[in-house]
């Protein structure tokens, strides 16, 4: 089941779109804060709202002024066909969207906005963007901060890359995969086990999580539980079957199918990541979902199958998330003040869970050890810090 | 009428304390409680439902809000309010400029999620909030008790010599059967409201804005009944709850009783012992029950919640008139934890509990209680000395606490730049 789609578009190209004249070099957006606003006056409805209108040939008409604040404005789409309306100001900068928005449709659009001057833009599909007229909002409000819009043009290139270090990793996986078989046929438990390991935190490099690589993703790291007979369900195969028998006893000449089976699953990935390509919103989407995995299915015990190599794993996804953001620096840093913030709470991330000696897995009637806490705790404040990246960078058309 | 313990069914000869002639005066404090507002209420946000706000007092789950800001966290002193979570965070945080940079964040949202309104939009960089209270969260609906554990008070901190006297961590009592993973916490937040989705939000918020500041150890939602017919809401054994104790409108005997101060390091005046307990309820076996035989084991009418020695329920028991227990057992609930002798007057503390449902155990019978909550000057001279009063008591076959610690609520946020424990901090 697909929550956010798979990482890989079909056979199609990336859409370049052309760069509107967006430069870098944005001033940084406020950190995402759920803090309510101080300066808000009214209290959210229709009723009292500007009525302006969204289409190609009347963007933003309606709306006249502003006082700076917490700014709302009923917003209805009056062409025939879907659209996505931004408010921006000046510079380009992009300080609220509502996306999509179809034909006769309306919504609440809600920004906090500095004073200063802005407009709409209508981009309806298939058309090119309109902006709206210009409108002066002034006051003393602080206000929020804007960020300049990213295009699929922009991301292109790193998407490229990314998919291009993927491609490397996988190939590192598979001759895991070439080891932990011939351990198995040599009938080498403790070799086989070591072997099942590097290739958990090999996985987590790739940043596997929320089937970024679809059903063959799920065929190479799938848990038991979407089988009927749970871990006696014979379709079951994949990095954590093996895991389950290397630690269950299970003799492994009966674990060599799978191990086989793991290697045709490889080549599979190998062979439709060289003929797809990632699609951008996805990889975007994957600056925080690789954390949320470790958080979600890793450090919970979720995908524990008797290896108690949570940490392993934990350090493989912290990785491939070091890689992608690496990668995603140059349009992140400028966007983003809270950057310098998640380089530091990935290295202490990584410091933390490097020093954890004796890590004990949660059991149900236990509170969590200390070790486990620190570890959550990390991981979850850098996956909060990474969230807000892939709202920022979302491509979005001008 | 004899009381016997299911426990031992052996008869007692009397109780240590409480004697019949102990018991002849009457306690220093007026025990019952009619709080008069103490300060100015900030008027109601919207709040759906058939629950008008009424007045406060006798319990009523529906009262005003109280303020935020000033010398107290005054939260401490309403009534339980419909629902609330009880909440207990390991920290994580690991030098003292970590800790106040946290307190400061901690104080921010909670006077942004109490102030309610239109919470400032993300735009395109970053995610809202929750967004289940709509676009717009009602205005002062919810209340906060924040608390520090025994492990705010270490050397990592720099505050190990800045420990309330009293505070360690919990007691192990005769008739407790601890479970570890309900146990301990170095901070704990009751946040309480009206509505359980405004409590919601505010937890979420909270945990969102600290996550690698501090991790959830263990987490109870609670709740509150609306009085049934009339007067104090009841507990989950059906007797009214909450009636007795420190009148919260009479300044000297909340300053005697509930505020913190001598003996105590400086920063702490106007704090309290917050000591929260999670007290499961057999309530299968209380079923099978007689109501007499409940009655006296509380000491007091189950549909009325009037003591057995007649009145109503904000009748005072006359211990006097019934020195052998023949009205209300010398054994019963109320009797020990509440002897109304003068040497007893000064362990009388607020309680401040929440009903808990919380799913089935392992042979099917409800996990269901209370949330047992207290608030004291003095932890030992209040809450210890009347919870071993109530050992064997025989109430004890049918509740059994499960969990719990015993926290200190610091003073109040005294303003918009104040934050929790800048006192201590400082
Ligand atoms: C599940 C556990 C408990 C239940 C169901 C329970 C129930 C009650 C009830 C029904 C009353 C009478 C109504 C009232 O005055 O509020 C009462 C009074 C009281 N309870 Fe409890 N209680 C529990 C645990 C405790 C504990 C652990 C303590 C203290 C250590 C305590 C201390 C008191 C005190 C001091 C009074 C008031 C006595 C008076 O001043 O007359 N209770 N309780």
């Amino acid at each position: 089941m697909l929550s956010r789609g798979s990482g890989l578009l079909g056979l199609s190209a990336v859409t370049l779109f052309a760069v509107t004249g967006c430069g870098s070099g944005a001033t940084p957006p406020a950190p995402p804060s759920a803090a309510h606003s101080t300066a808000a006056t009214a209290d959210a409805g229709a009723g009292a709202l500007p009525q302006v209108s969204a289409s190609r040939s009347a963007c933003g008409t309606g709306w006249t002024r502003a006082q700076a604040g917490l700014v709302q404005l009923d917003v209805h789409n009056t062409d025939i066909n879907a659209a996505e309306v931004y408010l921006a100001n000046a510079a380009g900068k992009v300080y609220a969207e509502v996306d999509p928005l179809g034909p006769a449709a309306s919504a609440v659009l809600t920004a906090s906005l500095p004073q200063g001057t802005y407009h709409l833009i209508c981009s309806v599909n298939d058309a090119d963007p309109v902006d709206g007229p210009t409108v002066r909002v002034t006051g003393p409000a602080p206000g929020g901060t804007g960020v300049l819009p990213v295009t699929s043009a922009q991301l292109a290139p790193i998407v490229i890359g990314y998919q291009h270090w993927v491609g490397g990793r996988l190939k590192v996986m598979q001759a895991n995969a070439r080891t932990l078989n011939t351990d198995l046929r040599r009938g080498d438990r403790a070799a086989a086990r070591a072997d099942l390991v590097t290739a958990d935190h090999t996985w987590g490099t790739l940043g596997g999580a929320y089937e970024a690589f679809g059903d063959t993703g799920e065929a190479i790291d799938g848990n038991a539980y979407p089988w009927p007979q749970g871990v006696h369900d014979p379709h079951w195969t994949g990095l954590l079957r093996l895991e389950y028998g290397l630690w269950h006893g299970q003799s492994l000449a009966s674990l060599t199918k799978y191990g086989n089976q793991l290697t045709k699953d490889l080549n599979t990935l190998e062979t439709t990541l060289s003929s797809t390509e990632f699609d951008p919103l996805s990889v975007v989407l994957r600056s925080h979902e690789i954390t949320e995995g470790s958080l979600n299915q890793t450090l919970t015990g979720h995908n524990d199958y008797g290896a108690h190599d949570e940490l392993t794993e934990v350090r493989g996804q912290l990785a491939g998330s070091a890689e992608l953001l690496r990668r995603l620096k140059p349009l992140v840093a400028p966007r983003y003040p809270g950057y310098a913030a998640v380089v530091k709470q990935l290295a202490k991330t990584r410091a933390d869970v490097a020093a954890q000696t004796s890590w004990q897995v949660t059991t149900p009637d236990q509170p969590p050890s200390t070790g486990h806490e620190l570890v959550d705790g990390d991981v979850a404040e850098l996956t909060e810090l990474l969230s807000p990246i892939p709202a920022m960078l979302e491509p979005r058309v001008f | 009428m004899p009381n016997l313990s299911r426990r031992t069914m052996l008869l007692r000869a009397g109780l240590a304390t409480g004697g019949a002639g102990a018991a002849a005066a009457l306690a220093a404090c007026p025990a019952h409680a009619t709080p008069s507002a103490t300060n100015p209420q900030l008027p109601s946000g919207p709040v759906s439902g058939d629950h008008p706000i009424g007045k406060a007092g006798g319990g009523n789950p529906w009262r005003p809000i109280l303020p935020f800001h000033g010398a107290h966290q005054t939260a401490v002193l309403g009534d339980p309010l419909p629902e609330a979570t009880i909440v207990s965070f390991d920290l994580l945080v690991s030098n003292k400029a970590e800790l106040t940079g946290l307190l400061r964040t901690l104080t921010e949202h909670v006077r942004a999620l109490i102030g309610g309104g239109v919470p400032t939009p993300a735009g395109i960089a970053g995610t809202d909030g929750s967004g289940i209270l709509g676009p717009s969260a009602p205005r002062h609906a919810l209340e906060a008790i924040l608390a520090f554990g025994p492990g705010v008070f270490t050397e990592k901190f720099g505050l190990a010599d800045a420990k309330p006297r009293r505070l360690r961590p919990m007691d192990t009592f005769p008739n407790d059967q601890l479970d570890p993973a309900w146990c301990g916490g170095d901070l704990l937040l009751t946040l309480q409201g009206y509505e359980r989705d405004v409590v919601t939000n505010a937890l979420r918020d909270v945990c969102r804005a600290t996550r690698g500041g501090m991790q959830i150890r263990w987490k109870q939602d609670g709740f509150t009944s609306s009085p049934k017919p009339a007067g104090h809401p009841r507990n989950l054994l059906g007797f009214k709850d909450g009636i007795a104790g420190p009148d919260t409108g009479n300044a000297a005997q909340v300053g005697e009783l509930v505020w913190a101060g001598a003996g105590e390091p400086s920063w702490a005046a106007g704090g309290t012992y917050y000591v929260m307990r999670r007290i499961r309820m057999l309530v299968e076996f209380w079923d099978r029950v007689s109501t007499s035989e409940q009655e006296r084991m509380f000491g007091r009418r189950k549909d009325s919640g009037a003591p057995l020695t007649g009145g109503g329920e904000e009748s005072l028991p006359n211990y006097s008139n019934d020195p052998n227990g023949n009205a209300i057992p010398l054994d019963s609930h109320i009797r020990v934890a509440n002897p109304r002798t003068p040497e007893t007057a000064n362990s009388q503390f607020l309680r401040r509990g929440y009903s808990y449902d919380a799913g089935v155990d392992a042979v099917g019978n409800l996990d269901m209680g209370l949330m047992f909550g207290g608030f004291n000057a003095d932890l030992d001279r209040q809450f210890v000395a009347v919870q071993k009063r109530l050992v064997d008591e025989p109430l004890v076959d049918y509740i059994t606490p499960v969990g719990g610690s015993y926290f200190f609520a610091p003073p109040g946020v005294r303003d918009t730049t104040d934050f929790y424990g800048s006192a201590l901090l400082a």
